[in-house]
């Protein structure tokens, strides 16, 4: 039996603040280009709701493998001067709001309409906003705390702790869309995109402004159908 | 229509999941490095009395051809046998924040005056993804014997947008040729964009060959210092925030001790005071201090510690403008003395973001010229004397 000793050695590892893991260099290359792609071939469809479904299909992926181009010709390029690189929560959500839209038994229609497939879970839209607060309060160290919280994103304790939480949360929801938190960190872990931190794979800005609308969308057609 | 339900049994679910953690975590556990142990600043000596300053040389760093704006100079001392005895590197172009400012350097042959002429270190086109300008650079040989070059790079906007990019040189002889940097990685410090953080001061060395990089977050008002950890091989191992309070830019460490280090810092407040953080644990927690009794017209300082214990300080001594430069010692960090006058004129004219380096048995200090050039100044040390 171990004792509790042995058991802190065990652990040990998991509390180590100091030795972050960053993405391999060419990866970071490759995957700048491949995240923006996924993300913004989702953003073509949406904005290109005139077009008949075949061509819509092909602007999306156009401007998806766009994103492929080297240098300034990319879009990928200018997205990541401005806002570095999507999280893969983001890319995750995009790539399956594509797929749900774009299978074949899916029924086209302008994006404007509210949309079931458009759901997220509430719990995960309320973490989504409120982690985006705490990380960007903390960005300004505007919270009553003197360490970072956006360094302890480096520590394999914060990743750990955030993958057992999200495979719990799909383990009781029963539910393939709540897997996707736990599919962002197992894709950041096997990868270390985008930043090698575990904020940066579960969250973004962008992420967390969209969620603020989503919820205020959700919030108003509840207000309105009752 | 819900969301599909799972389609795996309660059970099977619990070992896929249990199953994908156990190899995540592995996964996870096993990409990591040893942790780094505790590290300390070199300290040699300490002094009772400040020694004293006797200038012995001054010039300008050759500009590159065509440039007519100069900021920011950064002094790098070169490893005993190394032809060279100092580096230098600036940011250089027609105009601060101009797309077209590079990274210039320089280098000053061993036991020689004269500079060699100038020629681009880094321009954006060595930095790749999300970066648009350049700005302050800052400069550690590892110990190794390789560069490494830390700059201020500026994503969609101004210094705001600043993010650090961390390079290094791309081979033994790629030093001395234009462009001879690579990126190893832009350095994420933050979740928003990885925006507003910059660099100025040079890096304090630790006991066990990484150093401390100071560094800070600025996005308008809100201001405060970070001090950025790399072991040997210059990886970046931590962040830790240096400062509870706000409007302190710019930090510039110096080792009062092994363990205890103060941080001065560019005052961005309206008090106009060099600003002060302290660590006990050599850089493990760090308090706010009180400041300084001298002023500063929210304008960059740097420090340096002598072999023999006495602690320089090059700062400008005004509340307004940045037309005067001084150089200040102290033993202590807290009293400083005013040595001599480094520059000085009227209204309007600036000498400003000094760098000081010890370097063949002498100070060395540069600073920005009117912002056209990099001025050097060269100083032999003199034991006090009663």
């Amino acid at each position: 039996m171990l004792i509790a000793s042995e058991w802190a050695q065990l652990f040990q590892p998991l509390l180590d603040m100091d030795s972050p893991v960053f993405p391999q260099a060419a990866l970071r290359q490759v995957g700048v280009h491949m995240l923006w792609g996924v993300v913004l071939a989702a953003a073509g469809w949406r904005v290109a709701y005139v077009l008949q479904p075949h061509w819509r299909l092909a602007w999306a992926a156009c401007v998806g493998i766009a994103s492929s181009l080297p240098g300034p010709l990319s879009p990928a390029y200018w997205l990541e001067l401005a806002f570095a690189s999507p999280s893969w929560t983001s890319v995750l959500l995009c790539g399956l709001w594509l797929w749900r839209q774009t299978r074949p038994q899916a029924v086209f229609s302008d994006p404007w309409t509210p949309r079931p497939t458009n759901h997220i879970p509430l719990p995960w839209v309320l973490c989504g906003i409120g982690l985006g607060w705490v990380l960007a309060l903390d960005t300004f160290a505007a919270l009553p705390m003197h360490q970072s919280i956006y360094g302890w994103g480096f520590s394999p304790l914060a990743s750990v702790v955030l993958m057992v939480g999200a495979a719990a949360a799909w383990i009781v929801s029963a539910r393939w869309v709540h897997a996707l938190p736990f599919l962002a960190i197992a894709l950041f872990i096997l990868t270390r995109l985008p930043s090698g931190n575990v904020w940066d794979a579960v969250s973004d800005p962008l992420l967390s402004l969209y969620l603020h609308v989503h919820l205020a969308a959700q919030g108003w057609r509840y207000l309105r159908g009752r | 229509m819900r969301p599909s339900a799972d389609s795996l049994p309660r059970i099977r679910r619990y070992l896929v999941a249990g199953l994908a953690c156990c190899v995540l975590v592995a996964v996870e556990l096993g990409w990591r490095d040893a942790p780094v142990p505790p590290a300390q600043a070199l300290v040699q000596r300490t002094a009772a009395t400040p020694s004293q300053l006797v200038r012995t040389g001054q010039g300008h760093i050759p500009m590159p051809e065509g440039d007519l704006s100069a900021h920011a100079g950064d002094l790098l001392v070169m490893p005993e046998g190394h032809p060279w005895s100092l580096m230098a590197f600036w940011f250089s172009g027609s105009r601060e924040a101009a797309p077209d400012i590079q990274i210039a350097s320089a280098h000053l042959a061993r036991g020689s005056d004269s500079w060699s002429p100038a020629r681009y270190a880094v321009g954006r086109q060595d930095l790749g993804f999300g970066t648009t300008r350049l700005g302050n650079p800052v400069s550690w040989l590892d110990n190794k014997g390789r560069v490494h070059l830390f700059v201020v790079a500026t994503g969609l906007g101004g210094w705001a947008a600043a993010r650090i990019v961390h390079l290094r040189q791309r081979d033994a002889q790629s030093i001395a040729q234009p462009h001879g940097f690579e990126v190893q990685q832009v350095l994420p410090l933050s979740w928003l964009w990885n925006y507003s953080h910059l660099i100025r001061s040079a890096p304090l060395h630790l006991s066990d060959a990484g150093v401390v990089l100071p560094a800070h977050f600025e996005m308008g008002h809100p201001s405060f210092p970070i001090a950025l950890r790399f072991d040997a091989d210059g990886r970046m191992r931590s962040i830790t925030r240096m400062a509870q309070s706000q409007h302190m830019l710019q930090p510039a460490l110096l080792p009062l001790s092994e363990t205890r280090w103060l941080a001065l810092m560019r005052d961005g407040s309206p008090q106009r005071q060099i600003r002060v953080s302290q660590t006990l644990d050599a850089g493990a927690h760090w308090q706010d201090a009180p400041n300084l009794d001298l002023p500063n017209p929210d304008s960059s300082v740097v420090t340096l510690r002598l072999p023999d214990g006495t602690m320089l300080l090059a700062h400008n001594n005004t509340s307004e403008g940045r037309h005067i430069l001084n150089l200040s010692a102290s033993v202590d960090g807290r009293q400083w003395q005013h040595m001599t006058t480094v520059a000085q004129g009227g209204p309007g004219t600036e000498y400003s973001y000094p760098s000081l380096e010890w370097a063949d048995q002498q100070v060395w200090l540069s600073y920005t010229d009117q912002r056209r050039q990099i001025a050097w100044q060269r100083f032999a040390v003199v034991p006090h004397k009663p």
